[in-house]
């Protein structure tokens, strides 16, 4: 089954070691700027964002060269450094700002490291996850089974106060 | 030539001309002297004239990012900016990390530095194509706004090192923020900035930090983490920041009443300890670059009359001890107001309790009059700890006086006030050695050439110990952590087997120089877990020149003596290094319905009142460095044996050592204190 990458922005410190390490990994030196995972701020939210590896992959309909295509292995969209000629179409067609223009002039996007990504190693405070399950679902369902649960018990002996829980988005 | 670590550049700003040009970093500079700190002390000794004002054109401001800094390496975003400082008058270097330090990297540049003056408000931004910018829009504006509407114009990529109102008005222990969290600039280096017309710099670039052994590095990256991770208490850390050292911080820095009155603990703890910051005002937390342990504090008021507000800071016990306990605002809630307002103006809140308390005495005592104070009081309450900090941010009314700092209120009020004052050169000291002894924490205060600040001294095994024994094991490992060769070890302890304190103290310095010159984290969280082995490991891997520990202490050694030479050459010698009059009165602490004196004691609890034991503890301290003992500064050959020859040729053209002498003597004491 396929893994693939979640974020919880409420556990993220913005400390950027995600941006460190990818640029590490795929450029050999460290440089935030030819990251490709993007931790974002503001204030005391920060969340940490790359491709979401769309079932219906814009940029890749888009690429004139077909120079973007999905690794049947980790189920990730790779730009073929090859074919690609730099012409920024994907980088337009993303809807989400995540593919972006490297050093060498072509399209780099994430590739999840061929199945083990360094932006999860490297985050310590688990803010990113490699998973096949998206375990933010499992979780708020199981808050809202708690509360009916609560409830529909309640129902036998009325309580004095009903309140809804606090619903976190994460 | 390739450079591995370093970026290889440094970046030169002329603000009178204008110009901006960069210039290759000599490596065989950046050889001998390493990293960020003891380059900037190398360039503050060669550029800074002697005897300048420091709010002049003259003075310079060296800003440097270490070798290690932009890398993954846990807690390695520090910056250091040497310049002479206005409170002390002090050559001083100023830490701060968050963003920026990686950043000016990122843009190239291991070094800026920054001369003359602008005509008129600027800001500087250094990315591919560094300028001078103009920025009569930001000025006038608080260092919060003036951050966000950089950000606005040039995204959040970029590193801010921004001054706030305190700064543009001059006043002397104003400080600068890095991107709105981390304080740099303790002495008044944001008067230094304000005193140029530099609002702001901004930094971003495209370069990357290339590491000379990318395999070796990986391992030990990942033996790093894990030992950080593995540590007990590093969730607590993660959820409290430094307020997991609340408890001990009471007893180093929760004297009241201008250092006469101990605090009562439990009542104090009760109003405003861990539990009040966790349940009432925490909202979350934030983290350096590449740090594991992220303890910058996001704190919102919840409810109340400044129900809403947010804001940063990078330690808040501090800011609760000096808002709430010493100059006594009331709540939580008017805590986080008062923070905000320290930060967005820029004060050093150490700095301002120290001076605050100071005048409230000097009103006590009918030095200050009632109508100077315009009829609200300095201290007790919100509304009249928010107006002193205003008065002394824009410098309005008696805010005028204390703006200048402690010196400037002893030469206003006349000499005789120095006594209920508790600087070291002019700077307030951060902690009272009275309720915990003399151990190397408190003793950095008076030994640290920038002046009354206790970090340098602050990786010792005794720093909460509290007088209590160490142990023969843990100071041995001490000893390996800080490269403490054996040779050393007779001298360390005495015909007791007690460890001397002042002795300690210089190790714990070489120590601290060593982790500032690779831009490591001082916090004691990130300090743990680099012993100077793995330091110099580090280091050898990141740039590949070959470096062992005994050969990092040893750099550290002359590096702070290079520190201390560009203070000698600004007049300051043993007699600057004293003890505040105050530590040597009786601390009022009220136990069981009872007054009872707490008095200062060595660590191992002997009393240390008398001028000769004191006299000692600062000759074994300058023994132990090998320095001379009358004079309290490094000799020629001390300065030549550790290979800076030059620089010893050069203080002694200037006569140096003469001038040290002639103020050795005109002090009466020679020799005492």
């Amino acid at each position: 089954m396929r893994k693939f990458l979640q974020y919880r922005p409420n556990k993220c410190m913005g400390c950027h070691s995600c941006e460190l390490a990818c640029s590490f990994k795929h450029e050999k030196e460290f440089n935030p700027q030819l990251a490709r995972i993007f931790v974002e701020i503001d204030g005391s939210f920060h969340i940490p964002l790359t491709c979401s590896q769309c079932e219906n992959p814009w940029c890749a309909s888009i690429c004139p060269k077909n120079a973007i295509s999905r690794n049947l292995e980790t189920g990730a969209m790779e730009v073929d450094q090859k074919l690609c000629v730099g012409c920024r179409m994907c980088t337009m067609a993303c809807p989400f700002g995540l593919i972006v223009m490297g050093p060498r002039r072509i399209a780099i996007k994430c590739n999840l490291c061929s199945g083990d990504p360094e932006c999860v190693k490297a985050c310590t405070y688990g803010a990113l996850e490699f998973t096949t399950e998206d375990t933010r679902i499992l979780e708020r369902r199981n808050m809202i089974f708690q509360f009916l649960k609560k409830s529909f018990f309640c129902l036998e002996s009325p309580p004095k106060s009903l309140t809804l829980p606090e619903v976190k988005h994460e | 030539m390739e450079y591995f670590g370093y970026m290889g550049k440094v970046l030169w700003v002329d603000l009178d001309k204008n110009k901006v040009w960069e210039e290759d970093l000599d490596r065989n500079l950046a050889k001998k002297f390493v990293g960020d700190f003891g380059l900037g002390a190398k360039a503050a000794f060669d550029l800074i004239e002697p005897g300048i004002d420091p709010l002049s054109p003259k003075n310079f401001l060296i800003l440097g990012a270490g070798p290690l800094t932009g890398t993954s390496i846990p807690g390695s975003s520090r910056i250091h900016i040497f310049a002479k400082l206005p409170q002390t008058g002090t050559i001083g270097a100023c830490g701060g990390s968050m963003g920026f330090s990686g950043k000016m990297k990122y843009a190239g540049y291991d070094q800026v530095i920054i001369a003359g003056k602008s005509k008129k408000p600027v800001y500087l931004k250094i990315d591919e194509d560094p300028e001078i910018c103009d920025a009569s829009e930001l000025w006038g504006k608080d260092i919060f706004d003036t951050t966000d509407l950089l950000w606005k114009k040039y995204g959040k990529h970029y590193g801010v090192i921004a001054i706030g109102q305190a700064g543009e008005h001059l006043v002397k222990f104003s400080l600068t923020l890095v991107d709105k969290f981390a304080s740099l600039g303790k002495g008044g280096l944001a008067a230094v900035f304000g005193s140029k017309n530099l609002k702001a710099i901004v930094a971003s670039g495209r370069k990357g930090v290339r590491i000379y052994d990318p395999e070796g590095f990986n391992k030990s990256i990942q033996e790093i983490r894990k030992d950080i991770l593995n540590y007990p208490l590093h969730q607590d850390y993660v959820e409290l920041g430094q307020m997991i050292d609340w408890e001990p911080l009471l007893y180093w820095m929760g004297q009241t009443n201008n250092y006469r009155k101990a605090c009562d603990k439990k009542a104090v703890t009760e109003k405003f300890g861990p539990e009040v910051y966790v349940t009432r005002v925490k909202k979350g937390m934030a983290a350096c670059p590449s740090c594991l342990v992220g303890c910058r504090h996001i704190m919102e008021v919840k409810s109340g009359k400044y129900q809403g507000l947010e804001s940063y800071v990078s330690g808040i016990v501090g800011r609760v001890l000096v808002l709430g306990l010493r100059l006594g605002m009331e709540s939580m809630e008017s805590i986080i107001k008062g923070t905000d307002l320290v930060q967005r103006y820029g004060l050093d809140s150490h700095s301002l309790a120290g001076i605050v308390e100071f005048a409230q005495e000097l009103y006590e005592r009918g030095y200050i009059k009632e109508k100077d104070l315009e009829g609200i009081p300095l201290v007790g309450s919100d509304q009249a700890v928010i107006s002193t900090i205003e008065k002394i941010a824009f410098r309005r009314g008696i805010g005028n006086v204390l703006a200048d700092g402690t010196l400037g209120i002893i030469q206003k009020y006349g000499a005789e006030t120095e006594k209920f004052s508790t600087h070291i050169k002019g700077m307030d000291c951060q902690m009272d050695p009275r309720e915990v002894r003399m151990s190397p924490s408190g003793f950095a205060q008076v030994t640290c050439p920038r002046g009354g600040e206790s970090k340098p001294g602050m990786i010792n095994p005794a720093k909460f110990a509290f007088g209590k024994p160490i142990g023969l094991d843990a100071f041995e490992a001490y000893c390996k952590k800080a490269a403490i060769p054996e040779t050393s070890f007779k001298k360390l302890f005495d015909s007791k087997g007690q460890v001397n304190m002042a002795r300690l103290t210089r190790h714990a310095e070489d120590m601290y120089m060593a982790y500032s010159m690779l831009g490591i984290c001082i916090r004691v969280h990130i300090n743990r877990f680099y012993p100077m082995e793995r330091l110099a490991k580090l280091y050898s891997q990141v740039t590949g020149i070959p470096l062992s520990e005994e050969g990092l202490k040893r750099t550290g050694e002359m590096v702070w003596n290079i520190w201390k030479a560009c203070n000698m050459k600004e007049g300051f010698c043993r007699k600057d290094d004293r003890f505040p009059a105050r530590w040597f009165e009786g601390l009022i602490e009220l136990k069981d319905g009872q007054e009872k004196e707490i008095h200062l004691k060595d660590y191992w609890g002997n009393d240390l009142r008398a001028p000769e034991k004191v006299s000692q503890f600062m000759d074994d301290y300058y023994d132990e460095r090998g320095w001379d003992n009358k004079l309290g500064v490094p000799s020629p050959e001390k300065l030549q044996d550790l290979g800076l020859k030059e620089e010893a040729k050069i203080l002694t053209n200037l006569k140096v050592y003469k001038e040290c002498k002639k103020r050795m003597k005109i002090s009466g004491g020679g020799g005492k204190q």
